[in-house]
């Protein structure tokens, strides 16, 4: 079958540039600018998919974003992409496609006895059937029904392709490039203001480039073309075709994907990014969105060759396509009436027009002039068709009732156009929380309350006839460029233009049968996505569901990809009928964010794998890098974790790691410590508030470790912190911390205590820390700093001085996480590589060995030192932490003091830190595991703590823990248990310090 | 995401900021002085207005300065901004009933 | 002896990430200045140390004989400077003078940002607004470039200099040169 349906000239294709795809594994050819829709219809091919629930049947409907059912797997492998809509996919040479929803094929469906079956699979079926018995949900019903409804195939591979993100401010955006929106956005252009045109089609015109159209004496396509080139001429307009503005957001703010390269074929695609999510920031918003065509409800409304009847005309004027030969209009109003002009022009033949209307308007005999039969006062009360339909039967209307007892005639035809009329696209403007209000009129939900600065424009707005569009855009365009800021210095453009008036519709919302809805196996179909039927509304409102909001969620109508686009109005009308309410009574549901799907991938842009998080490193990475270390996350830095050396575990490397510094020296790269400069008179009297401890007497020279807690007395980190001067300090805190930290001193400083005269600034970056740890560190140092006196007395432990280390100038901080003898050594950060190297130099005699953060964290718990988020969840205290010789009794009143006397901080019974003894000395306890006093307590059992840190300690040969346990620090010396998956482990409560419980270490080898 | 105009730098996306929680609780003189429940009111009663909120924001990755926010909690629509010590605007009830 | 001489660059080994478009700026000497801006002993000091009027409008910059001030904030100011004394030139403030000044030459790496996609390459990583009706030479922003915390100054007509923490310094130069290949 080889493009049967085109016609010989015309619309906006190119008949020379062929191009060859698959669809269902058949090979056809397309022509430049068709659509996949557009070229199947050429090929004679209907039949394109299978419903959701039913398994119908189903072909196109629509051609463009509004199309509900004709979604189809584009591609195969990593590049597949599911229920993409045929409508929305530009044809290019090598495309794949396949129907969704069909097993083993389209044309023979094995699911289609879920027809058979549709009695039971009416609306709210889900929750209804299958529920007995329970046992078989998960077994049996729900794979089962996942396989036989449900949509296309999510790829299985990773995505090959690029994203990527930009933001863009712009004075006045324009939403749709459509009459309207080129007459917006050409004023506003005029006016100076920086413009961003978003267009969802391949290129500029909307609506006019499916309609034969006169403007200022140029045909519209030229007419077009002349408003394109003046835009493009003006430096501050931006035109983003094939965009699709997909959310509104608060203080307009909107979000749009740019689809780059998915007209292309995939050979041409590499390099670039394939969709491009916009981030627009605006002044004022014009929302030209213009409207989709609503179908009609009648008996099997959803057979393929059933279209919308603007569509057809879409089809035959912009693709040059007819989509069939033997044509049935079916119509409420005028408008569409062109539809069967068109057609005609183009070669179709016109059966009969079948208007509701007794007394259409003059278009009725315009076409009774050109030989067409229009039957007045009459409606399609039935289709036939298995694959596509084949005949209608048409009778007079009969208003009100329930079934239609008219003599029925038979119609035979291979497409039939519809036309409901038109719903104003106010998806955006819904999104953006403005509110819709029905008009009567119009019979159409229109916006009305609006509460950004935006405006709506042409048939987005209710304004159907061409000239009301273009001067509406006109208007739009001036008012939001004033608005903006932008004075004119151009009088407003006065299109002319020669254009059908499109009339009003008479709203008929349901078309009955020989027998009413919902009787007999007839289905009035209302949402061809979701399968919901006139008769599921019915059923919906019987059982109680009378909001809209309700009626949407327990018959699905609105739902999916879809969002309603042609369903909600129909639901809505015959929502009313049923309750016998007015429209305005019954309300709209919500329009949400996105109007058509998005990709994941466009989503995520950049922000994927190695761009995910920023990577925070050292001056020293590369040296950790280049010696094996593995490491660790610690917030967004990579710390080194530990260095493995061959044929090590981990075990034996972290084994070594710390024997080194318990008896030789070690290294550890402390860079990432955050680090604040604290400046000013009122320095100590700061501290002394934001810290539990004292500060006004520590020496110059001194340092102090402090505790910081939060107003509600729970510990939020810690650090040590140096007085440089009288009126100076530097401060350090954790790792994960330092940005927190500063905020909240910044906090204190600026809103409660602005009268204390203190400068903070981050130094993290300023300063390189290599921290060196063992007996021999002192050894280690003086090779480095043979200047400095380096004894015991003259640079006693917690103390700093300065000095040149290595031949670079430095700080040197003589305290200890580890128990042993160290100096932090700080050099200005790019020293910090130069600093290590000599280090490791100097240390080579000494067997230096660099230690990560996990042997960081065994040595530290060794010595029953905490860790900030491990030790401490954000509910502990500095008591629980058996920490009281760090809590000022003197201060009057610091951050955190008065809550520790509240009824539930000064329990008993909270739980403490305290040390674990496993008795099996080489079982290491899972850090998190719960602890129970009775082993043989019933399930659930009284849970009374957990372990907080736990391993394997090689300078004491066994397992040691860290754990917060209830009332714990009474219960020294007694058995607590972890109940683990399998076993149970005994551990004997101790104190927290584990090793050198005197600290005679600490002075190393002098 | 929201558009906040710092009091110094101007107009800067929500990103470049940390909430703070609601304005205008101040930490008492004299803590100690306090009974547990007058203690608990300022550590953990807040008013969670549906509507006008006064807030604080910090302009973390800006200027650094803490300041004050008058949001809708509905619309989120920012009536004004001010600096901390300045005394918060009175708004117009037509304004704020929108 | 140098103050440079035991420096290393983030970038050292990582030349394949720079281009005409994006350059690592040499070292210089930074000092972060804090001070009252409406106390005329600290702007006298100041003014009289660096020849330098220190900007008050936020997000302007203003410069000095060998050096230009960065408005960071209502009392915050980064001075650059190609002499490697700046700090010392502001050692000695006057008595009783509440003022910070602190060394913070290596607490930052500049990158060079330039060229007609300069804009463009700033629109992918940066959600603020450089169109020149808005932004232009001489003034300069403390923001998230690349998520990270970046001050970017334009320098130039299509030139930026980009303050980056050296932490996060090669993960913004990959993201950058990423983010140029598009338009090379």
């Amino acid at each position: 079958m080889s493009r049967v349906n085109r016609t010989s000239a015309g619309g906006r294709v190119d008949r020379q540039k062929i191009l060859n795809f698959t669809f269902n594994g058949v090979r056809y050819t397309g022509i430049q600018g068709d659509t996949l829709a557009s070229a199947l219809l050429a090929n004679g091919v209907y039949l394109v998919g299978r419903s959701f629930k039913y398994h119908r049947p189903r072909g196109i409907v629509a051609a463009g974003a509004e199309e509900p059912g004709a979604m189809v797997q584009l591609e195969e492998g990593a590049e597949t992409q599911p229920n993409i809509r045929a409508t929305q996919i530009e044809l290019y040479e090598g495309l794949k496609a396949s129907s969704v929803n069909v097993w083993p094929s389209v044309d023979f469906d094995i699911s289609a006895v879920n027809g058979l079956f549709a009695k039971i699979m009416t609306a709210g079926f889900y929750n209804k059937t299958f529920m007995w018995p329970k046992s078989f949900w998960m077994k049996f019903y729900e794979p089962v029904i996942r396989r036989a409804a449900g949509w296309g195939r999510a790829p299985e591979e990773r995505d090959p392709d690029l994203y990527d993100h930009r933001h863009i401010h712009a004075d006045v955006v324009v939403v749709g490039a459509g009459p309207a929106g080129l007459m917006a956005a050409l004023e506003a252009a005029r006016a100076g203001a920086r413009v961003l045109v978003v267009d969802e089609q391949s290129e500029p015109g909307g609506r006019l480039l499916s309609e034969k159209r006169v403007i200022d004496d140029l045909p519209s396509e030229e007419w077009i073309a002349s408003i394109v080139e003046e835009l493009d001429s003006l430096d501050e307009v931006t035109i983003l075709s094939r965009t699709v503005l997909f959310g509104y957001y608060d203080q307009n703010y909107l979000c749009a994907v740019e689809h780059r390269t998915d007209h292309l074929p995939l050979a041409n695609r590499s390099g670039q990014a394939r969709q491009r999510t916009w981030h627009i920031r605006a002044k004022e918003v014009i929302l030209a969105t213009g409207a989709h065509e609503r179908p009609l409800v009648f008996a099997d409304n959803d057979r393929p060759g059933i279209m919308l009847a603007g569509s057809v005309q879409s089809y035959v004027n912009r693709y040059g396509v007819l989509p069939g030969k033997q044509m049935v209009l079916f119509t409420n109003n005028d408008g569409a009436y062109e539809a069967a002009l068109d057609m005609k022009a183009g070669g179709a033949a016109i059966k009969v027009i079948v208007d509701v209307r007794k007394e259409p308007g003059s278009v009725a005999d315009e076409a009774e002039a050109a030989g067409i039969e229009v039957l007045k006062g009459y409606a399609i009360t039935a289709t036939r068709g298995r694959k596509r339909i084949s005949s209608v039967e048409v009778r007079t209307v009969q208003k009100g009732a329930r079934q239609y007892t008219s003599a029925g005639r038979w119609i035979e035809c291979d497409l039939l156009a519809m036309s409901g009329g038109w719903s104003p696209v106010v998806h955006l403007f819904s999104q953006s929380q403005g509110k819709l209000a029905f008009n009567e009129e119009k019979s159409c939900y229109l916006p009305d309350k609006s509460v950004q600065k935006q405006r709506v424009a042409g048939s987005a707005g209710g304004e159907f006839s061409l000239a009301a569009c273009l001067n509406d855009g006109v208007f739009a365009g001036r008012a939001a460029a004033k608005e903006a800021g932008f004075l004119f210095k151009t009088p407003p453009l006065e299109p002319v233009v020669e254009a059908p008036d499109p009339g009003l519709p008479e709203p008929f919302w349901i078309v009955p049968g020989s027998v009413p809805v919902g009787e007999g196996s007839a289905k009035h179909f209302v949402d061809l996505q979701n399968d919901t039927t006139a008769a599921d509304i019915a059923l919906a409102t019987r059982e109680g569901f009378e909001s809209s909001e309700h009626v949407k969620r327990y018959t699905l109508t609105g739902f999916g990809t879809d969002q309603g686009k042609t369903s909600n109005i129909n639901a809505l009308g015959i929502l009313s009928g049923l309750l016998d309410k007015p429209m305005t009574d019954i309300g709209t549901t919500t329009f949400r964010p996105p109007y058509t799907p998005v990709s994941f991938g466009a989503l995520a842009g950049r922000n994927l794998g190695r761009w995910s998080d920023p990577v925070r490193v050292t001056s020293i990475h590369d040296w950790h890098v280049d010696n094996g270390a593995l490491f660790e996350n610690v917030g967004q830095w990579h710390r080194p974790w530990y260095y493995p050396k061959e044929e090590e575990t981990m075990q034996q490397s972290l084994n070594r790691e710390c024997l080194s510094v318990r008896k030789g020296v070690g290294v550890l790269d402390a860079s990432t410590l955050g680090k604040i400069d604290i400046k000013g008179p009122d320095a100590a009297e700061f501290l002394n508030r934001m810290y539990t401890n004292a500060w006004a007497k520590l020496g110059v020279g001194r340092v102090r470790y402090g505790l910081m807690c939060h107003e509600d007395g729970m510990v939020f980190d810690d650090g040590t912190t140096a007085r440089l001067a009288e009126d100076h300090f530097l401060m350090t805190t954790t790792t994960g911390n330092a940005a927190q930290v500063l905020d909240w001193l910044e906090d204190y400083l600026q809103t409660e205590w602005p009268d204390l005269k203190v400068y903070c600034t981050s130094v993290t970056e300023q300063w390189a820390t290599v921290s060196i740890a063992g007996p021999k560190a002192r050894k280690l140092l003086g090779k480095l700093a043979p200047d400095m006196d380096l004894s015991p007395e003259a640079f006693p432990f917690m103390s700093f001085q300065e000095g040149t280390v290595a031949g670079m100038e430095a700080r040197i901080f003589r305290i200890s996480f580890t128990g042993e003898l160290s100096f932090e050594i700080n050099v200005p950060w790019h020293a910090g590589h130069a600093l290590w190297d000599a280090v490791m130099e100097a240390g080579a005699e000494y067997n230096i060995t660099p230690y990560g953060t996990e042997s960081m964290h065994i040595l530290r718990a060794e010595k029953g030192f905490i860790i900030v988020g491990q030790e401490t969840d954000g509910t502990t205290t500095p008591q629980d932490l058996g920490m009281d010789w760090i809590i000022s009794k003197k201060k009057p009143d610091y951050i955190g003091k008065r809550s520790w006397s509240r009824e539930d901080t000064s329990s008993s019974d909270r739980k403490q830190l305290v040390g674990l003894l496993t008795e099996n000395k080489d079982e290491v306890l899972p850090e998190g595991a719960q602890l129970v006093f009775d082993r043989y307590a019933p399930v659930p059992m009284p849970m009374v703590g957990h372990v907080t840190s736990s391993y394997y300690s090689a300078a004491l040969g066994r397992s040691i823990a860290l754990a917060l346990v209830k009332g714990g620090q009474a219960k020294e010396g007694e058995v607590i248990f972890a109940p683990l998956e399998g076993k149970t482990v005994r551990a004997k409560i101790t104190g927290p310090v584990f090793y050198d419980k005197e600290g005679e270490k600490l002075d190393g080898e002098v | 995401m929201l558009l906040i105009k710092c009091p110094w730098c101007g107009e800067r996306p929500e990103t470049e900021f940390h909430y703070g929680g609601e304005a205008h609780i101040e930490r008492p003189e004299n803590p100690e002085a306090l009974s547990d429940e007058e203690w608990a009111n300022f550590l953990f009663m807040r008013s969670n207005v549906k509507g006008l909120f006064r807030e604080r924001w910090h302009h973390s990755n800006g200027c650094r300065r803490w300041f004050n926010v008058l949001r809708n909690t509905v619309s989120h629509d920012i009536l004004a901004v001010y600096r901390m010590g300045e005394k918060p605007p009175v708004i117009e009830p037509a304004e704020e009933n929108r | 002896m140098g103050k440079f001489e035991h420096w290393h660059s983030p970038f050292e080994g990582q030349e394949n990430l720079f281009s005409d478009a994006l350059k690592a700026q040499p070292f210089t000497a930074q000092v972060n200045l804090r001070g009252n801006p409406d106390d005329g002993v600290f702007n006298g000091w100041v003014k009289d140390s660096l020849d330098l009027e220190l900007p008050l409008e936020p997000n302007r910059i203003s410069e000095g004989k060998g050096c230009k001030a960065l408005w960071l904030g209502p009392d915050e100011w980064l001075v650059i400077g190609s002499d490697e004394g700046l700090a010392s030139d502001l050692s000695s403030p006057p008595d009783g003078l509440h003022s910070a000044v602190t060394d913070v030459s290596a607490n930052r790496v500049i990158l060079e940002l330039s060229g007609p996609h300069a804009r463009d390459v700033l629109s992918k990583s940066c959600e603020l607004d450089f169109h020149p009706r808005v932004f232009g030479t001489g003034m300069v922003v403390q923001t998230l470039l690349a998520k990270s915390q970046a001050i970017i100054e334009q320098v130039g007509g299509d030139r930026y200099h980009l303050y980056v923490r050296n932490s996060f310094a090669r993960y913004v130069a990959e993201w950058l040169s990423d983010a140029l290949l598009e338009f090379q």
